[in-house]
């Protein structure tokens, strides 16, 4: 089966919705605090699922049905090779913020091809459990306050430094629906 | 859509109402203290109003979610 190139995007009424819709909510009902709340809880979902998860598994890709707001070339991903996308994108989002909240420019450009995983590598559940780790530790001892500079997340609008901590609980959400559709499918596949 | 796209549209709107309760109560909290301590008429209508200007200032402060 062909998938679609990576980059593509999302379907136009999907990403419509999230674009005006679940953006704007998220952004009145979430924190600052909230949001690292509820990225830290996403995190403790992820890793109790795959803690008992045998690693030989974790790098085995799966092909799935598309699951909501991820491109169609991420369908056939291991749960290893999301991960790595969850570390690759994070770091990108972290210094976005660190960048945005000194009211600098972040000149670099965001492009969905290029947070795509491509090591499948076998330690990668330590790893971005150590990453979060540091994600964390940044935005507590961040100061709290939204700045004037912004940029533009590739899909949707241009995001302030609290915005793309918004957005690093939602990304992170999103995919770990994605794993848990990938240890369906897997668990399909062992039975 | 898939059955694991329904389900994440489900758990978003679970999500997003536990927040809006979060912030009801929190604003309720407030009301209901202040007609303890200010000589207020305590109604729930009020609370509601409240909390829809609350809302209504989040989408505009500190910045339009819109934009």
């Amino acid at each position: 089966m062909e998938l679609e190139a990576p980059g593509t995007g999302l379907p136009r009424l999907e990403r419509l919705c999230i674009k005006n819709i679940l953006v704007p909510a998220a952004r009145v009902v979430l924190t600052w605090n909230l949001a690292l709340f509820m990225v830290k809880r996403e995190i403790k979902i992820i890793v109790n699922l795959l803690k008992k998860i045998d690693k030989v598994k974790l790098q085995q890709k799966m092909l799935i049905d598309r699951t909501f707001a991820i491109e169609d070339d991420t369908r056939q991903f291991s749960v290893n090779m999301v991960l790595e996308h969850l570390m690759i994108a994070g770091t990108t989002v972290k210094n976005v913020i660190e960048t945005l909240s000194k009211e600098e420019e972040y000149k670099a450009d965001i492009k969905i091809e290029n947070v795509k995983p491509s090591l499948n590598k076998e330690q990668q559940l330590e790893e971005f459990v150590a990453f979060y780790e540091t994600y964390f530790i940044f935005i507590k001892n961040l100061e709290k306050k939204q700045s004037k500079k912004r940029k533009k997340h590739p899909w949707f609008i241009e995001f302030n430094n609290y915005d793309w901590s918004v957005f690093m609980y939602m990304h992170t959400f999103i995919h770990r629906r994605q794993i848990e559709a990938i240890l369906k499918e897997l668990s399909n596949e062992y039975k | 859509m898939s059955i694991n796209s329904w389900g994440t549209l489900f758990r978003v709107s679970i999500i997003f109402m536990t927040l809006m309760l979060f912030w009801y109560f929190i604003i309720a909290l407030i009301y209901f203290s202040a007609t303890l301590f200010i000589n207020l008429k305590l109604d729930f209508f009020n609370a509601n109003i409240l909390f829809a200007i609350f809302i209504i200032s989040r989408m505009f402060y500190p910045k339009n979610v819109f934009s």
